[in-house]
């Protein structure tokens, strides 16, 4: 016990500091909204910087009194993002800024709940096929029951009483913890051993089948609803995950080979993988039809210059989408390059913290649930910058944290409760030992 | 953007002037603060950095060193007494890559791990063939070591020491 902790309490400075950054983030922002429309800050504005700074001081709170060691940088990090989706959001679509902000604070709650709930991070391991089972019968049931609330072409939601939900954002969270689990179980035997055949050595098939099957199926499921972005997603986080816990660069190589017949399976197949990869190769000979948005993102980019137009100075509104999958090109034309930057920089850190926790904690599957957990958020950022930017074809993802929706926000706040769990987790082991 | 703002001054009525130089002000700190925090973590991240690149600082203030000292060489080239220094993180086993390389018939090649963690010592069995065990117990997972225990990896016996 060290003198200046109370009750295994113990400061946590730095978070307490750089939660500053978020409140003052929102507070600048909704400011400039307010004046650059003509009226004065009105008290909704007021009313949405105190529920921020609450909201953030009550899961300050809660961490300094039962996680201390949890690391500090990861909320702040997470919430400038958060402050700047609620910004973005307000400009864009001014009708939805309170359904963000409410999303923000119900993610909030569900943070503080996934701390509170889990007893420890390996009480995850213990239930591995219910994760599994849970995650594809959300996915499945989209078959059965999926909606399209809002006429995209995909029937990606559950309904009920009016709140639609997007189950393949909780399926990537379910995933990750099964396949930490499974992982940590075999790590030594897909490390290890090999079949022999001939010259050439194979992994251990037979320990890698319920693993693949079970990426099969959520692949399998979410390309059938032409969920593109998600397949992506998955199948990077899968491969992330078996690198970590093997270091094997054959199971990388083999893996990019089946990626590559796999693309080139579904271009064959599926029309939309088509439309995409030509949009993405020409998109001003289509600018008018499926080339549009992409177009209009670039557009928007280029627009926005070094510093950008400035919040509402911009004609962002033009890009489809730019609420939610499209939002840095409204980041790019309003706050420039230099904006856009800064919301990299931001990934970077977050990306930055997952991996530091995965290294520093003291247990296998720890690491790779936090691995996991950080290159999701990762890997979701870069296909959607990556599509935004023309650098990859376009899949529809939100990027993490800052695009509008409900259940992309819940997942993420879930997400690093997770990785705020497992960052505090050495430590109270120790504690109690 | 300045200039801007000077020439509405000449044109525009007071009230206009300061909204625009506030606004211009708001967006510069916008993009500031953004960069603000940025750089206040990636201060943080550099502390962090540097005061692990001073390990034996640490160390040496939270943790006194410890020793392995050989007490049954079992059939490797050491001789009984040896001290071996313990690491931050040793690895013990048969092949060269480890920090102790114990060369015993019953020594896997990459057989234990010893790991020191907030001013404690604790072992871990890395998969090896015949186990690793902490005063005749054998290690599931992972055993805190206290001075004294004495740590059999395959013939070998070893004994921590302060």
């Amino acid at each position: 016990m060290r003198p200046w902790s109370i009750g295994g309490a113990r400061p946590r400075w730095l978070e307490l500091a750089l939660l500053a950054c978020p409140i003052l983030l929102l507070a600048i922002g909704l400011t400039t909204i307010e004046l650059s429309s003509g009226e004065a800050p009105g008290s909704s504005d007021q009313a949405l910087v105190a529920a921020l700074a609450s909201a953030l001081f009550a899961v300050h709170c809660w961490l300094t009194l039962r996680y201390p060691h949890a690391d500090q940088v990861v909320l702040p990090t997470a919430s400038m993002l958060a402050a700047l989706s609620m910004v973005m959001v307000a400009r864009l679509e001014p009708s939805l800024a309170l359904r963000q902000a409410m999303w923000i604070g119900v993610g909030s709650v569900a943070l503080l709940a996934t701390l509170v709930i889990l007893p420890s991070v390996s009480w995850l391991r213990q239930y591995r096929y219910t994760w599994a089972a849970l995650g594809l019968a959300l996915v499945l049931s989209t078959f059965v029951f999926g909606v399209d609330p809002n006429g995209s072409g995909a029937r990606l939601w559950l309904g009920f009483g009016g709140v639609y939900f997007q189950p393949s954002e909780i399926l990537k969270i379910l995933l990750v913890v099964f396949f930490a689990a499974y992982l940590d179980d075999y790590r030594e035997l897909l490390t290890l051993s090999s079949v022999r055949v001939g010259p050439i050595s194979l992994p251990p098939l037979p320990y890698l089948t319920p693993l693949l099957f079970m990426l099969a199926i959520a692949l399998g499921t979410v390309v059938m609803q032409r969920d593109l972005g998600a397949a992506l997603l998955l199948f990077g986080l899968f491969l992330a995950m078996l690198f970590v816990a093997t270091g094997r660069v054959l199971y990388v190589v083999g893996s990019l080979a089946i990626f590559v017949l796999g693309a080139d399976l579904l271009y064959r197949l599926f029309s939309v993988v088509k439309i995409r990869v030509e949009t993405w190769q020409d998109p001003w000979a289509t600018a008018s039809t499926t080339g549009y948005q992409l177009v209009q993102g670039l557009t928007a980019l280029a627009a926005g210059g070094l510093i950008g137009a400035g919040l509402t100075y911009g004609y962002p509104t033009y890009v489809p989408a730019v609420h939610t999958d499209f939002m840095i090109a409204a980041i790019g034309e309003e706050l420039g390059l230099a904006g856009s930057l800064a919301v990299v920089g931001l990934y970077v850190v977050l990306v930055h913290r997952g991996l530091r926790i995965a290294m520093v904690t003291g247990d296998s599957f720890a690491t790779l649930l936090a691995a996991g957990l950080t290159s999701v958020v990762g890997i979701q950022a870069l296909v959607i910058l990556g599509g935004t930017l023309k650098l990859i074809p376009l899949t529809g993802v939100t990027l993490p944290l800052l695009s509008y929706g409900g259940s992309s926000v819940l997942a993420n706040y879930v997400l690093l409760g997770l990785l705020l769990a497992v960052s505090a987790e050495p430590r109270r082991r120790d504690d109690a030992a | 953007m300045w200039i801007l703002a000077r020439i509405r001054l000449s044109y525009g009525s007071m009230f206009e002037l300061t909204a625009e130089a506030v606004i211009l002000l708001l967006r510069l700190a916008l993009v500031a603060l953004l960069y603000l925090f940025l750089g206040a973590v990636a201060l943080t991240a550099a502390r962090e950095l540097r005061r692990l690149a001073r390990p034996d600082a640490a160390v040496r203030q939270t943790v006194p060193r410890a020793r392995l000292i050989v007490v049954d060489p079992g059939s490797t080239s050491l001789t009984p007494g040896d001290a071996l220094p313990l690491r931050p993180v040793t690895r013990l086993g048969r092949s060269a890559e480890n920090t102790i390389v114990l060369d015993d018939t019953f020594v896997s090649a990459e057989h234990a791990v010893i790991v020191q963690r907030d001013g404690a010592w604790w072992v871990s069995d890395r998969g090896s063939t015949n186990g690793t065990a902490v005063n005749e117990r054998p290690v599931h997972g992972e055993v805190g070591l206290a001075p004294g225990d004495v740590v059999a990896i395959g013939d070998v016996r070893l004994k921590i020491a302060v």
